[in-house]
């Protein structure tokens, strides 16, 4: 069950990137706000 | 004669307005003392990147299962409010079937049966509490107190208070040493494999649990915990005094150094049965503090306190733990999905100390030809939905064109990394160019 985090995604891009793993065939990614209010981290499961 | 009495008074009235002063604020304040005290000792803790328990405890272990219902940013500021997390939401207790295959190798004695952590802990026959268990080791630790706002120190251990009232000091440096440590843990794998299966058998309960608005609701799961049977303190006396006047009670490490008896013969041999005297004195007042009662003349939970080695100006002491009790904890969190599904686990630590997970963390690029690829991707221009095609249909075809394009190249990433990946800026330019997509 490889994991992968990913940092820094772009508040108005987080949407669009989660859907990118889901549609390459992640299992769970969770999206997580970071302190900044500006950015997200996802951490994908595949 | 005169100016020294009304000095004297002055100083007996100064010292009952401070007296009451401290108490008065004490009152009021003892909540604030305690909380404080609390954080600071976790401070402490987490220096060594361990998550501090909070009182400390002997009864929680790897496989505790805690609900966690405060947001992470709100986890993030109550850390470093309070210094620590309170368990206080104790869903489940795994038995964690890991141990076996974690440990057989190494501190298990082959052939013979185990059971953890009753073994370690508690092992049958013997009171060597934890000494089967691996070893751990903590750096000693430095810190300053006074004694102006009531004597609750920053350490829930009492050689501390104890080593302050011996000092009769206001203020005093010193340090704590974690001794006799010892950890015990299992693999985060198998535990998140036992974790899933016992989220599946209670996913209703979980479920009450799933996101709503923006709040998510996390399992906290503890993989491995650390352990002391003794503490030493050691405390200077940091006061500054003026010389010339003395009020109040002598301090008790003065007894240390009394008065020669006038007229002895042999200094040296009076001098040491004064030392002798004054140390087992100590010792006594020292095991009386340690020894605690309540209401009911029980004696109250905690450490056993041992005076080591005292000066005029220093004081050490040892407190022994029997048994060894948990100080802190290291855990992975994982967030309640929809219909109590779970997500991914996220070491708590990670979580917290906002610290990215090392080899595993990859920056999401947010440069130009990331921004256009992804728009390409998901946003396609009217120009490009070709007649009878959905935006959907025409945002798959992309997808399958960008693999098509990384297989031919053989790449190790994914079409979702070609867009994502702040590393894959070069193969991103590389097909925008060849595919002559525009922004």
């Amino acid at each position: 069950m490889p994991i992968q985090t990913y940092s820094d995604v772009p508040k108005d891009d987080v949407g669009t990137t989660v859907q990118d793993y889901v549609d390459a065939g992640a299992k769970k990614v969770t999206v997580t706000p970071n302190d900044d209010g500006e950015t997200f981290t996802l951490v994908v499961k595949t | 004669m005169h100016i020294k009495s009304r000095t004297i008074d002055l100083i007996q009235n100064a010292s009952v307005i401070a007296l009451l002063a401290g108490v008065c604020g004490g009152c009021a304040s003892s909540e604030t003392q305690v909380q404080k005290a609390a954080k600071d000792w976790c401070m402490t803790i987490r220096g060594s990147q361990v998550i501090p328990v909070y009182p400390l405890t002997e009864d929680i272990q790897p496989g505790d299962i805690f609900l966690v219902q405060v947001p992470i940013d709100q986890q993030q500021s109550l850390y470093k409010l309070n210094g620590f997390l309170a368990l206080d939401n104790h869903l489940d207790r795994i038995n964690p079937t890991g141990y076996d295959r974690f440990y057989d190798h190494s501190f298990f004695v082959k052939g013979a049966p185990y059971e953890l952590p009753r073994n370690w802990i508690r092992p049958t026959g013997t009171n060597q509490s934890w000494q089967l268990a691996p070893h751990a080791a903590f750096p000693s630790y430095s810190f300053t107190v006074r004694n102006g706002a009531g004597l609750n120190l920053a350490v829930p251990v009492q050689g501390v208070p104890v080593g302050l009232s011996l000092l009769a000091s206001d203020a005093a440096s010193g340090t704590i040493e974690i001794k006799d440590a010892y950890t015990m843990g299992v693999d985060t794998i198998s535990l998140y494999q036992q974790l899933e299966a016992w989220a599946k058998a209670n996913a209703d309960f979980l479920g009450c649990f799933g996101p709503g608005g923006k709040q998510t609701n996390y399992v906290r799961v503890v993989t491995r915990i650390y352990a002391t049977g003794k503490m030493s303190v050691s405390l200077k006396d940091a006061s500054s005094r003026s010389g010339g006047l003395d009020v109040g009670v002598p301090k008790p490490v003065n007894l240390l150094s009394p008065a020669l008896p006038t007229g002895s013969t042999n200094t040296a041999e009076a001098a040491l049965q004064n030392y002798t005297n004054g140390m087992n004195t100590l010792s006594q007042i020292v095991q009386a503090a340690g020894a605690a009662k309540d209401a009911a003349g029980n004696i109250l939970p905690g450490g056993s306190l041992r005076l080591t080695a005292a000066s005029a100006r220093s004081v050490s002491l040892d407190e022994s733990f029997t048994p060894p009790i948990v100080f802190g904890y290291l855990g992975f969190d994982c967030a309640i999905g929809e219909n109590g599904e779970l997500g991914a686990p996220i070491p708590t630590y990670a979580v917290l100390g906002r610290l990215p997970v090392q080899g595993t963390t990859r920056h999401v690029a947010s440069d130009p030809s990331a921004k256009t690829l992804r728009e390409w991707v998901h946003n396609p221009k009217p120009a490009d939905i070709l007649a009878g095609k959905t935006a959907r249909a025409v945002t798959q075809e992309h997808e399958r064109q960008i693999a098509a394009w990384i297989q031919a190249r053989k790449g190790d990433y994914n079409f979702a990394d070609l867009l994502n990946r702040a590393d894959l800026k070069p193969q991103r330019q590389q097909f925008i160019k060849e595919n002559n997509i525009t922004q």
